[in-house]
């Protein structure tokens, strides 16, 4: 009878700490999104948060050194534009800072390449963290990994 | 005076694509992307985050990347020879 006692008093917290630990998703998401490694950090994962987004913020930047702001460009590279944008605020950054003024024209060079290759490459490994933050709160995975 | 001076040469970075020439060193710019790759593969796939064990399994990784491309790369370079010939 004391154990079955013990028992649902351990259930009962259990479940209450369940519910005060558990992270909207949509809020996860939108921060993994917007600050490269936010989620993990949110997940308290901070030492791979930080790697993360120190990594996808300077791969983004030297790509806009490369090929300069010009290669975040949705009207001539959309393909690119889609993986750019996948990266959040840089990618936001990187657009908003484009000289409207200028019409936008179609720009090459081997700089240039180089340049949407790196962006691209930051997005999509910023999608990469952003379904293992996903991954991470699914209850149906075993996410006890710690820093 | 020189703040603003340092922000025009920090735009400047951002305004002009950087002319990288068409020689075989620039093959050489692959190796930051496949850091980048490395670093944020394990940064997500490693368990045990301590310093050593992620350096360590980043380093594997990287150059196991490296190794992987340049294997790509004979490939490619033997089969447009053969097909030269």
């Amino acid at each position: 009878m004391r154990s079955y006692l013990f028992l649902g008093v351990r259930l009962m917290a259990q479940r209450q700490y369940n519910k005060q630990e558990k992270k909207p998703a949509y809020l996860l998401v939108l921060l993994a999104w917007l600050i490269p490694g936010a989620g993990h950090w949110y997940l308290g994962l901070c030492a791979r948060g930080v790697v993360i987004c120190v990594t996808i913020c300077v791969t983004f930047f030297l790509g806009m050194v490369l090929g300069s702001m010009e290669i975040i460009d949705p009207q001539y590279a959309k393909g690119w534009f889609l993986a750019q944008v996948l990266g959040g605020l840089p990618a936001l950054m990187g657009a908003a800072l484009q000289d409207k003024a200028e019409p936008i024209t179609a720009i090459y060079g081997r700089g240039v390449d180089l340049g949407q290759v790196y962006t691209g490459v930051a997005g999509l490994l910023n999608m990469l963290c952003i379904i293992d933050v996903l991954g991470r709160i699914s209850p149906a995975i075993d996410s006890s990994d710690a820093d | 005076m020189m703040v603003m001076m340092d922000m025009h040469l920090l735009a400047q970075l951002f305004r002009q694509p950087m002319d990288v020439p068409t020689t075989p060193l620039a093959l050489l710019w692959s190796l930051p992307i496949c850091l980048s790759i490395a670093l944020v593969y394990k940064a997500i796939k490693i368990r045990n985050f301590s310093p050593a064990v992620f350096t360590r399994e980043v380093v594997l990784l990287f150059v196991t990347i490296v190794v992987f491309l340049a294997l790509v790369a004979l490939v490619l370079l033997g089969i447009a020879y053969l097909a030269q010939r």
